[in-house]
């Protein structure tokens, strides 16, 4: 069963953030900016968890909303597409996994974890010292984002 | 039915040479009694096999943590 | 244990349905019976069932094989064939049974005196043994393999030994345990003593970083005792050497209070905020509408569908599809091919809860939604963290008009104060890292090396002190099979040596007797028989060493048994013959040959003058070619049956020549 990962440099990009207690708190800042962005990579990771730990669990059905959301339109299908909609949703979700996602799934889910990371660190420019300053920069960095690029 | 008086010696010397306890020869030969009169319940094996593994004595190795 | 072969009965196989019966009008076996039975008959048939009937070896036959006993050109859908013995004078009769039309075999297993019919192949217990195939090949064989005994080619010796004394029960029994082992090991992860041992390292490893982290994590504690108790000396040495200025202290002290709240403050937002922005909906208001968009279109798409693999399936069976055509088999193995593109019902399960969240998240009727809330309370973090900035920056400037008031003293102590300040940021850290939770974390693959978290450690070890437990019992079992295997090797080795020894010095002993003027000895038994002066030996003599031995493997344990050869004189020499004649009765209680007329010359009368206990059997097949043998049947002695002739007699054994036999 496939893990989500973080990247090495992400880990070390968030290190002095006292507050962001688990890797899970950075993947998931770096996972939304990677979705919202359309923004993938492919960097050196660490596999963590397989997954979602309880701060999370509420918003995973959220999260999984997102990547098809993301997917959907890295392939260009149009949300009314169905066939095209039912086929790329079989290949992403799985039920039975502890993630609710396929091993493609996590996979496509670590990938816009590192595109995100790579946006936030060009965005902010510098290694944040504190969380309220990263917090701060981070909702700036996305509204910014999407004051400039028309998703819908 | 018994095994022949060859083997069971045989059988005797070859566990004292491995230093086993008696019951080690006891419990082959009881096997091997039920083998020579037809014995096949796999079940019937798997009870002779446990209770000669039970009865087979090996040393704690050397290197422990 | 006597063992005597009574006669058997065949009816509707291959062999000729006859009954030979061996026992005398008196009553008693005698010593020799030949039965004569020429090329075609089935003499081989009948030795093969013989033998599958007494040793229950039918049961593992294939269809194929089981047909094979079927009389060419005959409808009969059964067939069987009997075995008649003595057990120590007490009748037993083991019954073959063939149905050909299912392809079954079964047994009957008669023995009076233990109560009746067994229907399974089913001798007593006591006999067992001597019914098995490797054993039984020790007395119903053919005429080549008393001499093969002595080939080097060959390990029959050696094969005879094991059969005698069941040394491949023991093989049994190692073989069990092989393949116990290869199942319990299968299931496990590394089962080698090297698995083990690096699983031993590993937690050996993770012990000393525990140790290590343990120790350290005393220690900061200690220095942080140390630095807080240092930093508050520190600070009350400032404060009491800048009191002279009254009116700036007061501004610090206020100051430092007003600091203190406003950390305290931004702390407790900061992680509000956090608890917030883990909804991805409250980052922006167009995450949501984006996945708003998401969940209205699955709905205008019907996704997922309200199909399951049972609708599938209740599809198929019906003879019309639901799209209002014929539900062909081309359209069955359609719908088989692509039901799996359709989400199921657990695909639809996360789907459905997915739109239901996200229902749930932008429909809330509430004055603000999540992302306004959530930019409301980014802008009170903002302002508290101006507000700490702020503080902090009247405390600096407060502190440096202190310090400037004040000496060079004031100044050093603020230098060490600030530097013990970050050392205890420092150690902070360490500590958080320390005391971290392993919850989220223990599926991680740092190194051990880098592992800070004494609960990720604990956890760790947790978990490879039960592998090393799982593996334990395994490599443990593994050690035990293997000692085993050691007695097991080492017992068949000295029980097939003494055996050997005891073979070689009773053959030779029954060879003084049965070769007195014409003596050879065995030298040693090994894998075959090896005679001293082996070149020397003339067949005649390498036969009887043969026969010899094999009594004395069949006398062992005060048993006797009879011997059954098919063909004993049939590929050696007149003046051998004669030689084999002559020991033949000397061997055992029951003699049975199978011959053909060809066997006759230097052999059957030779036996006939050594041994006054004879019986001769003519058996042949009635078929075109015998016809002309009707005629010169004796008028007594006969028996008849459909399909062949039994002529009980000397006389008429004695004339069924060679002229007749080609004939047939």
């Amino acid at each position: 069963m496939a893990r989500f990962q973080l990247s090495n440099d992400a880990s070390k990009f968030f290190e002095n953030l006292q507050e962001l207690k688990t890797q899970f708190d950075i993947y998931y800042f770096c996972i939304v900016a990677g979705l919202t962005t359309g923004r993938a990579d492919e960097l050196p990771s660490q596999e963590f968890v397989d997954y979602f730990i309880d701060d999370y669990k509420p918003v995973k059905h959220l999260l999984i909303g997102l990547l098809i959301n993301a997917e959907l339109k890295r392939a260009g299908i149009a949300l009314n597409e169905k066939e095209a909609v039912r086929s790329k949703i079989k290949k992403l979700i799985d039920p039975s996994s502890s993630t609710l996602l396929t091993d493609a799934g996590v996979a496509r889910l670590n990938a816009y974890a590192d595109g995100g990371y790579l946006h936030i660190r060009e965005k902010l420019g510098i290694k944040p010292y504190s969380t309220p300053e990263f917090i701060v920069g981070y909702t700036e960095m996305m509204n910014f984002y999407f004051d400039n690029n028309k998703t819908l | 039915m018994s095994i022949d008086a060859a083997l069971e010696k045989a059988l005797v010397e070859a566990v004292q040479d491995q230093h086993q306890p008696e019951n080690v020869s006891n419990r082959m030969l009881a096997w091997l009694t039920a083998l020579s009169v037809g014995e096949k319940n796999e079940s019937q094996m798997l009870e002779y096999f446990d209770v000669l593994m039970d009865s087979i004595v090996i040393e704690a190795p050397e290197n422990e943590d | 244990m006597k063992i005597s072969l009574t006669g058997w009965e065949s009816e509707s196989l291959r062999s000729p349905d006859i009954k030979i019966d061996l026992v005398k009008a008196n009553g008693n076996l005698p010593k020799v019976a030949l039965i004569q039975m020429p090329n075609g008959t089935g003499k081989t048939t009948t030795l093969e069932l013989l033998s599958a009937t007494l040793n229950g070896s039918a049961e593992r036959w294939n269809e194929e094989k089981i047909l094979s006993f079927r009389r060419v050109g005959s409808e009969a859908s059964k067939g069987h064939f009997i075995v008649h013995l003595l057990i120590n004078d007490a009748p037993l009769s083991i019954q073959l049974a063939i149905n050909f039309e299912n392809s079954i075999v079964s047994y009957k297993t008669t023995y009076p005196s233990d109560g009746g019919v067994v229907s399974k192949w089913s001798p007593p217990p006591e006999i067992m043994k001597f019914l098995s195939e490797e054993f039984l090949k020790l007395f119903i064989f053919d005429g080549e393999f008393a001499a093969k005994l002595l080939d080097d080619a060959n390990e029959k010796a050696d094969h005879a030994i094991d059969a005698l004394c069941q040394l491949y029960l023991v093989d049994k029994i190692r073989n069990f345990a092989r393949n116990e082992w290869s199942k319990k090991s299968s299931n496990e992860g590394t089962k080698t003593e090297v698995g083990l041992k690096q699983k031993k390292s590993t937690r050996s490893k993770l012990l000393s970083q525990k140790s290590k982290i343990e120790k350290l994590r005393n220690k900061i504690s200690g220095d942080q005792i140390i630095l807080k108790k240092r930093v508050e000396e520190l600070d009350t040495k400032i404060s009491q050497k800048l009191s002279t200025n009254g009116s700036t202290k007061d501004r610090f002290e206020e100051a430092r209070i007003e600091l203190g709240k406003s950390t305290g403050e931004l702390k407790l937002l900061t992680s509000e905020v956090i608890q917030a922005i883990r909804n991805p909906i409250a980052l922006h208001s167009e995450i949501g509408s984006g996945l708003n968009l998401l969940k209205e279109n699955l709905d205008q798409l019907r996704l997922p569908e309200n199909t399951s693999s049972q609708f599938f399936e209740e599809l198929k069976k019906e003879k019309v599809c639901i799209c209002g055509r014929e539900m062909t088999e081309g359209a069955r193995t359609e719908i088989t091919n692509n039901a799996h593109q359709y989400l199921d019902s657990e695909d639809s399960g996360v789907l459905n809860a997915l739109k239901a969240d996200i229902g749930s998240y932008l429909e809330k009727d509430e004055d603000k939604d999540l992302h306004e809330k959530l930019s409301d309370e980014i802008g009170k973090l903002r302002l508290s963290r101006r507000k700490k900035k702020n503080a902090k920056s009247v405390v600096d400037a407060l502190e440096k008009k202190l310090t400037d008031q004040g000496d060079n003293q004031v100044k050093e102590w603020r230098e060490e104060l600030n530097m013990k300040l970050g050392i205890l940021q420092e150690t902070e850290s360490l500590l958080k890292s320390i005391d971290a939770p392993s919850k989220e974390e223990r599926n991680s693959n740092v190194v051990i090396e880098d592992l800070f978290s004494l609960e990720l450690i604990n956890s760790r070890l947790d978990h490879i002190n039960h592998e090393i437990s799982k593996i334990t019992k395994t490599v443990d079992l593994n050690r035990k099979i293997k000692v085993l295997e050691n007695i097991c090797e080492n017992a068949i080795a000295k029980a097939r040596n003494k055996i050997r020894l005891e073979l070689t010095e009773e053959s030779n002993t029954r060879l003084k007797t049965v070769l007195k003027n014409d003596p050879i000895t065995i030298e040693k038994i090994e894998k075959n028989i090896k005679l001293v002066a082996q070149k020397g030996a003339s067949v005649g003599q390498t036969l009887s060493v043969g026969y010899a031995f094999l009594m004395s493997v069949l006398n062992r344990g005060k048993n006797d048994f009879p011997l059954v050869v098919d063909s004993p004189a049939g590929s050696i020499e007149r003046v051998v013959r004669k030689e084999l004649a002559a020991l033949i009765p000397t061997l055992c209680h029951q003699f049975v040959g199978f011959t053909i007329n060809t066997e006759f010359d230097g052999f059957v009368p030779v036996l006939k003058e050594n041994s006054d206990d004879c019986i001769f059997l003519t058996l042949f097949r009635i078929t075109e070619g015998t016809k002309r043998l009707m005629p010169g049947l004796p008028s007594e002695g006969v028996v008849k049956t459909n399909n062949a002739v039994l002529v009980s007699g000397y006389e008429y054994f004695s004339s069924f020549d060679q002229e007749d036999e080609d004939g047939i």
